[in-house]
């Protein structure tokens, strides 16, 4: 039994972040404090919620493409996070949420998801089932169905968080149009900017990873966030110490760092 | 730890494990349980689909039924979708009359959807690039010398505005991609872990932020 070749440092890295992990949970646990920052975005839902429910028209929630595979899926799971969110806060407001899917994995979860949370809130009489709905698995079959529902319902708010594609800007300007508060996160950096351009806020990034832990400020998850801000650190630190040595004409952090 | 979701926690405590060990241990039976595994989870998802079809059912032959507002859509819908199913399973989707109607229907329809983002785009940009704050007038400055940077009349206006906006692409916004990948590689692992231990169960539909899983 060995390790990969070019693995090593990866395993230094990922038992370093497991540690700080667990050491951030103990500090959350005695102390009841750990610093994190402000996510203006984050802060937003219960307003967008909020606002929805007084003038009496639904939340509307896209997790994107909904992958599940290796490289979206974390994405994916952030997006059912926050939807959970959305959805406690929805029922405990008596607020109609449609959720749109395009994957027709991610769909039976967010019913249940949803699901759940009315039950949890003490609404599950309130819960449509016909209200969580798979459109289409293809881009533009789904953005078409999307379109549909935000001008049929006129929705006030419009939650998207997970992988997007193409689909980001023309949701985003759509629900624009029919005047929805839009809170919008992806990790693409290649949609990041047509979100950032019109929606009213972004979860940039790492931002819709932390959104659980922000919002409900359990020791174990706090632990996460500390040891992503420790791993964010340690990056730049790698990258500054790097760039110097290698300036200097020496290699061995970068020789250490494919072992 | 509530007993309906324990399970499933535990099948993704030791599917997790499993799967990250494999990526660190070169081990021959670690890699046939972990491929596995990856094998498994794909036949799984393939039965998801077969949901998304009986949601699509459902919810337009309720509405078709009930003769709710624009019902003959979800008629042109469900016969659509019955046709094209029993028109791929009788002649294969390599046939000349499948074939007919995804090229002759589905793609020019697909492209006209996908031609608003034009427009979109447009409308976007024009809200972006007002200049009320200090960020959004160097958005707005950025933009205009990128655009200008890749069509012809910018190298007529000046031969620096090509060369600068290559640089703003190459560099600041290279330098900014980066720096949000990195991070949302760090997000990811630490959900990642969250999920795997079993902190993170919203997924379930339990309650999440359980620590004591």
């Amino acid at each position: 039994m060995s390790l990969y070749a070019g693995r090593l440092s990866h395993l230094v890295f990922f038992a370093a972040f497991c540690l700080v992990a667990y050491l951030g949970m103990k500090r959350f646990q005695q102390t009841g404090k750990v610093p994190i920052r402000r996510v203006p975005g984050l802060d937003a839902f219960e307003e967008a919620v909020g606002r929805a429910t007084e003038i009496g028209r639904p939340v509307h929630y896209s997790l994107g493409r909904g992958l599940f595979d290796a490289e979206h899926g974390a994405q994916t799971f952030a997006g059912f996070s926050m939807l959970k969110h959305t959805a406690t806060t929805a029922a405990k407001y008596g607020c109609r949420l449609i959720v749109t899917n395009q994957s027709p994995q991610a769909h039976p979860v967010t019913e249940e998801i949803v699901r759940t949370a009315y039950i949890e809130a003490g609404h599950a009489d309130a819960f449509n089932p016909d209200d969580i709905r798979y459109l289409s698995e293809t881009q533009n079959a789904y953005v078409s169905g999307v379109i549909g529902v935000m001008e049929r319902d006129r929705i006030a708010a419009n939650i998207m968080i997970g992988y997007f594609y193409a689909e980001s800007m023309m949701l985003a300007e759509t629900a624009n149009k029919v005047g929805a508060i839009q809170i919008a996160g992806t990790a693409n950096t290649h949609q990041i900017p047509f979100f950032v351009a019109a929606c009213d806020y972004t979860l940039i990034g790492e931002e819709i990873y932390a959104a659980s832990a922000y919002l409900e400020r359990h020791p174990a998850q706090i632990g996460s966030l500390v040891a992503q801000d420790f791993g964010k650190y340690l990056a730049v630190l790698f990258i500054v110490l790097g760039t110097l040595l290698a300036t200097a004409g020496h290699t061995f952090m970068s020789s250490w760092l494919k072992k | 730890m509530k007993p309906i979701i324990g399970i499933p926690i535990l099948v993704s405590l030791v599917v997790g494990v499993v799967v990250v060990a494999d990526f660190f241990i070169n081990q021959s039976s670690l890699v046939t349980v972990s491929r596995e595994l990856m094998n498994w989870g794909v036949i799984i998802s393939a039965f998801a689909t077969g949901l998304g079809a009986a949601n699509l059912l459902r919810i337009h032959g309720k509405k078709a039924q009930q003769q709710r507002t624009n019902w003959q859509y979800s008629v042109v819908l469900l016969v659509a979708l019955i046709a094209y199913t029993i028109l791929g399973i009788v002649t294969r989707n390599t046939s000349q009359p499948y074939q007919f109607v995804f090229n002759n229907l589905y793609n020019p329809l697909g492209a006209t959807v996908f031609s608003f983002n034009a427009f979109f785009m447009t409308s976007a940009a024009y809200r972006a690039f007002r200049i009320k704050t200090a960020p959004a007038t160097v958005l707005l400055i950025a933009a205009v010398l990128v655009m200008l940077g890749n069509v012809g009349i910018g190298a007529v206006i000046s031969k620096h505005i090509p060369v600068i906006a290559g640089w703003i692409q190459r560099v600041p916004t290279t330098a900014g991609f980066r720096g949000v990948t990195i991070g949302a590689a760090l997000g990811a692992m630490g959900l990642s872990l969250r999920i795997i231990l079993g902190i993170e169960r919203s997924h379930y539909g339990g309650t999440s932020g359980g620590g004591n899983a």
